[in-house]
């Protein structure tokens, strides 16, 4: 098949430059052969090459000048310059050199690292109570801190001759309720009645969380032993115990997060523990008919 | 004892200077060469003179020799002239400035016979005319393959495209100087040529 001489014209450039196939090349050398014109063109070609080295370009003025001038642009850099430069080179990394799916994964892992950082400072930023430390006082049947933290909001010390005190009362309460609903027989008590610990009353016609005969319900605290309430004498200790409340928000769309961690649960408790990981960890449960609360409380964990 | 390219490098990376004049007397023409054929001004030549050598001395870090270090100082003086060209385009300033006779005139030997001389000198600004006639990214491959003598895949690796890329600009950009040049080259002109080759413009 014979070429035109538009088609020709179009690969005569890469003829030239010695980049078409073999039977390609073959073809246009066969129309040259034949074509005045496009041999014309080609020879126009080559002659643009031996006309180009007259292109002009002035030769470099000052040469020694130019190492000079490059030092002192250098040496008169500020100084934060440098230091970012020399950071750059210790975090200088060449990302092309991995493959994509390092690439990527790396980026994932980054990614959902800096989600853990930045729910790790979301959580810390809240106000956070702690149960440790807290004694009952008989006579007044309030509860006062011993040592009581430095967040002067901390209702774990609380007064209930104050109105917001009482409604955090009936929130703690409102939480345990939750609790036994929540948990079934995995409801938790202290094994030692008059531990100091923050204390719930407990309304008429109320059964008492973990389904003890009492007109009170130990709220946990660190060092509290507790069992599970199937007959199992299985105890376990609570290692951490904190709450999370904002006091002046106690009210509609309240949340409250009340998270306790135990030391070496029993392995026979281990598995119902696992099948409801949410619960302690990280799941919001929502409350159910509680009878006394006034608003949408949640429980975040127990 | 003369210093190989690689130890230059490497002895740059360590933060010595003597590597770095070492490049720059080895370099510093074929950079302004280039700079100054791109960007058709010595004012931005200069500069781009400076900011090549400093972007070489700032960056070596980042070189890993999966490319040869001239293709990879190549790749910095062509994309600082295409800057300091757009640059200077957003200005609105006139590309043709004193890239022309002034320094032509330096070059001209009184010795020589003055009629071949003059001619040279047409030529030569006929030539300068032309190529800097042709849009920035033909010029630009016109100067790295036919001035440079750099290969297709060269020139792709540099400017970041595609070999066919480069060969169809090499192919309107030599179309275009067969037009403007045709007074030196002598052929003969095939009729409607002029028409269909300016239209691949």
């Amino acid at each position: 098949m014979s070429l035109s001489c538009k088609q020709v014209q179009r690969c005569l450039s890469d003829y030239n430059d010695n980049l078409l196939t073999e039977d390609r090349r073959t073809m246009v050398a066969c129309h040259l052969g034949g074509c005045n014109f496009c041999r014309y063109a080609l020879e126009s070609l080559v002659k643009i090459q031996g006309l180009l080295q007259y292109y002009h370009s002035p030769p470099l003025p000052n040469q020694d000048r130019v190492f000079t001038d490059l030092q002192q642009r250098i040496e008169n850099r500020p100084a934060d310059f440098l230091w970012w430069r020399r950071l750059g080179r210790v975090f200088s990394f060449e990302w092309k050199l991995l493959s994509p799916f390092t690439r990527y994964s790396s980026g994932l892992l980054i990614f959902l690292f800096a989600m853990a950082i930045f729910k790790i400072f979301l959580t810390n930023s809240t106000s956070n109570l702690t149960v440790s430390g807290s004694t009952l006082n008989q006579g007044s049947g309030t509860l006062v801190l011993s040592d009581p933290p430095d967040n002067s909001r901390s209702l774990f010390a609380f007064d209930l001759s104050t109105e917001d005190n009482q409604r955090f009362d009936r929130l703690i309460f409102a939480t345990s309720q939750a609790a036994q609903q929540q948990l079934g027989d995995l409801a938790i008590t202290s094994q030692v009645p008059d531990s100091p610990a923050v204390f719930v009353k407990q309304p008429e016609g109320v059964r008492p969380l973990g389904g003890k005969d009492s007109d009170r319900i130990n709220f946990l605290k660190v060092g509290d032993e507790v069992s599970l309430l199937d007959g199992n004498e299985d105890l376990m200790t609570v290692t951490t115990a904190k709450s999370t409340v904002e006091p002046e928000s106690i009210g509609a769309n309240t949340s409250a997060l009340f998270a306790f961690s135990y030391s070496a649960p029993p392995q026979s408790r281990l598995a119902r523990i696992n099948r409801l990981p949410e619960v302690f960890r990280e799941m919001v449960v929502p409350l159910k008919q509680d009878p006394i609360r006034d608003t949408n409380l949640s429980l975040n964990g127990l | 004892m003369e210093r190989t390219e690689t130890i230059l490098v490497a002895d740059l990376r360590a933060g010595d200077m003597t590597a770095l004049a070492i490049l720059v007397g080895q370099y510093q023409h074929l950079v302004y060469r280039l700079a100054i054929q791109i960007t058709k001004n010595l004012d931005d030549a200069n500069d781009v003179l400076q900011d090549t050598f400093l972007k070489v001395y700032d960056s070596i870090h980042s070189f890993r020799h999966d490319s040869a270090f001239e293709t990879w100082l190549y790749r910095i003086v062509v994309n600082l002239s295409i800057d300091a060209v757009n640059r200077r385009n957003r200005r609105r300033e006139s590309l043709f400035s004193t890239v022309g006779e002034t320094t032509i005139q330096q070059e001209i030997d009184p010795r020589q016979d003055p009629t071949r001389e003059a001619e040279r000198k047409e030529l030569r600004e006929w030539v300068t005319q032309a190529v800097n006639s042709l849009s920035l990214n033909h010029r630009t491959v016109v100067i790295l393959h036919e001035l440079q003598g750099l290969s297709h895949p060269q020139i792709a690796d540099i400017l970041g495209c595609s070999e066919g890329t480069v060969r169809s600009r090499l192919h309107y950009a030599r179309k275009k100087l067969r037009i403007l040049l045709r007074p030196y080259t002598g052929v003969a002109r095939h009729p409607g040529t002029d028409k269909s080759l300016l239209k691949g413009e």
